[in-house]
């Protein structure tokens, strides 16, 4: 390991690695910010740069521009309810109604601070488990899965406001629209109306639709308003200490980002849903989970970004590509004849070492741009509320055109602004239709792919540890909420069945 | 990428300016380089290497769009609307021709002209390391013995890896339903399940196992080509073992353009392709990433394409997946 | 982002002043219960044409008909509560749409929008739809107006069409 660090900082020395850091960094801020640009997106863009580049110098950069677009995102989720990433969307659960109470400088202090931690924290985890965190990764085969996603929808009723019934629906229809497309076992496309939807419906589309063009439209009922007055935010070191309250929020948070981004094909949205429950069950105050609470804010942010190193352990030491962002990796590094996988710390030890180097090194600097910059941005609150609607309505439009480059994707994403802001009018959220188009497709394509492997051995869910105890955990997870529910709804029963007490 | 876009600026004046000066010589536009992938894959970043030195034998910019979706639909809705004057060209793989005959119906291999074929990657048979299968006999065996006891992984149903199975188990005269086939999102994906012991064999490609099996976790019982491949030395073919598949069943890249483009287009952009895979980064690249060398021009590749159009249309018949 | 964001919220609208349509939030289920019971029947319809090739217990059409299944529950159930609130007239709640002319004008140009770019390209479109939308969301003063169009326009430019290399034209 020391021989590997040497050479990682013997590579540091060179003035084309700092600033490939930078320019990274740059880059990342910008396409993490902009709605429909994902890290996965911004990497790519980066790569015919990096033809003629040093290998660890292209490496570095694009890790930098996969840092920083996982801590971006938040900020306009926070500042106007949309994701810039599409783990963000829990992050805008509690971060933008902070924002409507005028803390929206509080807020992105504390997204950016839970990055930090989260991002470093993983960072060290990443370089001391890196070896055996593959034999966990490799752990996961169909059935268990199968059983991730369902532990995964089974924490619907954190996100389900304070109507159940409703929460259910919309996971329902979040479920049914994952299998449109082309089918997971036998190719044979379903339900697709328009050739448009043959590998799916477009998922960048669709957050961008409900969250952010479904906010548009709800703004154009307030336009008239001033804007939020703004809270000030205090000196650098006062930024600092509103983290303080949430150390113990964020050392959980960090492991379940790391451990839920080693898996395979989990990814950061997950990673985020999960410590957000875990956070609001053990928060003093759950109630105020989803109407602004801090708590909520750090859990989200310090786990999506916990889990970018926890995706680099499979995808180093395998070869496997987890996810969009790590299969570009692996592309980049192929140019130069670098093959990620068994060889690689053998091989090509400076590899992984500049990649720990550069997580840790770039964390300061995109702290430091992200406090000064949080004064900048909690500015643009203050901004009429009519210039805000149009630019964002602008910018979703056109960040959804350049994820796909085809105008299908604007129809997408305009349907579904009208649909989610009709169902928001009724109080059927968006948040557990985002987890359901996050997870229906590895519920169904493994549990169906369980079934072949097994000969339709239903048995095979619960034969082997993991899933057997993912199915466990979401059975108390998905029924507890409901006893308590229905206790409450004894107590109070003057309430209306399944209405919302108040508006979310 | 800004020197890119002020270099195709430039030319574009220049184009307007030169207008009077009727049909230059072929090409004086940027040709637009349309793939079915999204960026980052190995077939996106090798259409991105040819790109750039097609950019330099051609002496216009070759910009790439990525179309992913739908096994190639978004990427040939836009070739099929292209003019057929070579400045749209795009990329196709085996890929495409199962989709064709499947999902994709209302093309075919008439439907697009075929200009060149890049390289082919050979099918494997790959296992764990620590399996108990040895060589294709032991599969073979294990499967007549034990029916569905051996769970082979691979991409979907009728991908080409799928039909490369068939046509190794018809060879061993073995019923292909005794194995079971279980589809995956990618072939990556279904030798990550065999590494984890989750199903016991694969169809994979070398790049995706040179590394696990040098690093001694993966074993390849059989490739499917005339000989031995370079990186991969004590893996036996499946002809060594005794089984006579058809080796011409493999995974191939090439370019295609819309219906209709002049002959000596094709050929321009046929001997650019075949320059531009002889320039030495490019060897490096192929092989580095474990493809085989295969250019084909604009005539042999259509004839290759109907035989693989052909071959695919009897495996379905066969395997009775004709929809 | 960076030009013209000087502070404006005093601007006169020329639209119709504020006002708001306040339905009973009874209304609003039942309407939302009728549509998605419309879409899991739609799914429910075309899974049964599905042929299941799969040879396994559960086929390609299983999983998307008990979806519907459940679905088509859920919104009855929706509607269910909502007709008996009505018929035993337990107060309900409303739901508030105010300034529902905006919206729906937002709408409407929400739905323009790539109608106009697929026909007028993308920078036209944009700075029509833009234009329009501001006007809608109370910015009149013709200079902001002017300002965040042409920035905009200017913003896409460089990041998308440049340095992102988004086809715009």
């Amino acid at each position: 390991m020391i021989e590997g660090f040497t050479a990682g900082l013997a590579a540091f020395s060179s003035w084309q690695v700092v600033a490939g850091l930078f320019a990274g960094v740059f880059v990342g801020y910008l396409v993490g910010a902009l709605p429909g640009l994902s890290a996965g997106v911004g990497m790519a863009l980066l790569i015919p740069f990096t033809f003629g580049l040093d290998p660890v110098v292209s490496v570095v950069m694009l890790i930098a521009v996969y840092m920083a677009s996982e801590y971006s995102g938040a900020i306009p989720a926070i500042l106007v309810n949309t994701p810039g990433e599409p783990s963000a969307a829990i992050t805008a659960l509690d971060g933008y109604p902070m924002r409507r109470r005028g803390e929206a400088g509080h807020a992105l202090t504390l997204s950016i601070l839970g990055s930090a931690f989260g991002s470093v924290l993983s960072t060290i985890l990443l370089i001391f488990s890196v070896s055996w965190m593959t034999k966990f990764a490799l752990a996961f085969g169909p059935a268990e899965y199968f059983a991730l996603a369902v532990l995964g929808l089974s924490l619907i009723s954190t996100l389900s406001g304070n109507s159940i019934i409703r929460g259910f629906i919309a996971l329902l229809f979040g479920l049914l629209l994952t299998t449109i497309g082309t089918d997971p076992v036998d190719g044979l496309p379903r339900f697709v109306f328009d050739d448009g939807f043959l590998s799916g419906v477009p998922f960048v589309s669709a957050l961008i639709g409900l969250f952010a063009l479904s906010e548009v439209l709800r703004m154009l009922e307030t336009t008239d308003e001033p804007a939020t007055p703004m809270r000030d935010i205090p000196g650098v070191s006062g930024q600092l200490g509103l983290m303080k309250p949430h150390m113990g929020n964020m050392v959980r948070s960090t492991f379940i980002g790391y451990i839920v981004g080693v898996i395979p094909g989990a990814g950061a949205t997950i990673a985020s849903i999960v410590a957000y429950t875990v956070q609001k069950r053990l928060s003093k105050n759950p109630d105020s989970f989803g109407s602004g609470n801090p708590e909520g804010v750090v859990a989200a942010e310090t786990s999506n970004n916990a889990c970018m190193p926890g995706a680099l352990a499979p995808m180093l030491a395998l070869g496997i590509p987890g996810k969009a962002s790590t299969a570009v990796l692996i592309g980049a590094l192929a140019i130069h004849g670098v093959a990620p996988g068994p060889l690689i710390f053998s091989q090509h030890p400076e590899i992984p070492y500049s990649i720990y180097i550069s997580l840790l090194v770039g964390m300061p600097f995109m702290v430091l741009l992200g406090l000064y910059g949080t004064r900048l941005w909690v500015r643009l609150t203050q901004i009429p509320r009519g210039v805000i609607a149009a630019i964002v309505c602008a910018v979703c439009l056109l960040g959804t055109f350049s994820e796909s480059k085809d105008i299908f994707s604007i129809w997408v994403a305009i349907g579904f602004g009208i649909v989610g802001y009709g169902l928001s009018k009724v109080h059927i959220e968006p948040a557990p239709i985002i987890l359901a188009l996050v997870l229906g497709y590895m519920m169904e394509s493994n549990f169906r792919r369980a079934l072949v492997m097994s000969g339709d051995e239903m048995t095979v869910f619960v034969s082997q540890p993991i899933s057997a105890v993912c199915l466990a955990i979401s059975l108390v997870v998905f029924v507890l909420p409901l006893i308590q529910t229905v206790r409450r709804r004894r107590r109070t029963s003057v309430e209306a069945a399944g209405y919302p007490s108040k508006a979310v | 990428m800004l020197l890119r876009f002020i270099s195709a600026a430039s030319l574009a004046v220049a184009v307007i300016a030169n207008s009077a000066a009727a049909r230059a010589e072929y090409p004086e536009r940027p040709i637009s380089y349309i793939l079915h992938v999204s960026p980052g894959g190995a077939t996106d970043i090798m259409a991105r290497k040819l790109a750039t030195l097609l950019e330099k034998s051609l002496g216009v910019p070759l910009p790439v769009e990525n179309k992913a979706g739908g096994r190639g639909a978004a990427q040939l809705a836009d070739l099929k609307k292209a003019k057929p004057d070579g400045y749209t060209i795009a990329s196709v793989t085996s890929t495409h021709i199962g989709a064709f005959n499947q999902t994709l119906k209302q093309y075919n291999v008439d439907s697009f002209d075929w200009i060149a074929r890049l390289v082919n990657e050979p099918y494997l048979v790959v296992v764990r390391n620590d399996s108990k299968l040895k060589t294709m006999k032991d599969l073979v065996d294990t499967a007549n013995a034990k029916p569905g006891s051996v769970v082979m992984a691979g991409f979907v149903r009728g991908s080409g890896g799928h039909f490369a199975w068939e046509i190794m188990a018809k060879a061993a005269n073995l019923d292909s339903g005794k194995v079971r086939w279980v589809p995956f999102d990618s072939v990556g994906d279904a030798v990550t399940s065999v590494l984890g012991g989750h199903s016991e064999v694969a169809i994979a490609y070398v790049d995706l196992v040179k590394n696990h099996v040098t690093a001694g976790n993966m074993r390849v019982i059989g490739v499917m080509a005339d000989e031995r491949v370079p990186q991969l030395p004590d893996a036996p073919t499946l002809a060594e073992q005794g089984y006579k598949a058809d080796t011409s069943w493999q995974q191939m890249r090439g370019v295609i353009g819309p219906k209709g483009m002049p002959d000596e287009i094709k050929e321009k952009l046929a001997n650019a392709i075949k320059q531009a895979l002889e320039a030495p980064d490019m060897k490096t690249y192929i092989n580095e990433s474990s493809l085989v060398p295969a250019f084909l021009g604009p005539k042999e590749f259509t004839e290759y394409a109907k035989q693989q159009d052909a071959l695919t249309k009897q495996w379905m018949q066969i395997l009775s997946l004709e929809r | 982002m960076s030009m013209n964001l000087a502070d404006d919220r005093t601007h006169e609208n020329t639209l119709p002043p504020a006002t708001e349509v306040t339905i009973r939030s009874e209304l609003g289920d039942i309407v939302a219960g009728l549509g998605l019971a419309g879409v899991a029947v739609w799914f429910l319809v075309e899974a049964s044409a599905l042929p299941d090739y799969s040879g396994t217990a559960i086929g390609a059409a299983d999983f998307p008909k008990g979806l519907a299944i459940l679905l088509l529950l859920g919104s009855l159930g929706l509607l269910g509560g909502a007709v008996w609130r009505l018929a035993t007239g337990q107060a309900g709640e409303s739901s508030t749409i105010r300034r529902p002319l905006h919206v729906l004008i937002g709408v409407l140009l929400l739905v323009a929008f790539p109608l106009m770019m697929s026909y007028a390209g993308y920078y036209l479109a944009m700075g029509i739809f833009l234009t329009a939308l501001l006007y809608i969301a109370g910015i009149t003063r013709p200079l902001l107006v002017f300002g965040c169009v042409a920035g905009f326009l200017l913003f896409t430019k460089i990041i998308f069409e440049m340095i992102l290399q988004t086809p715009l034209s």
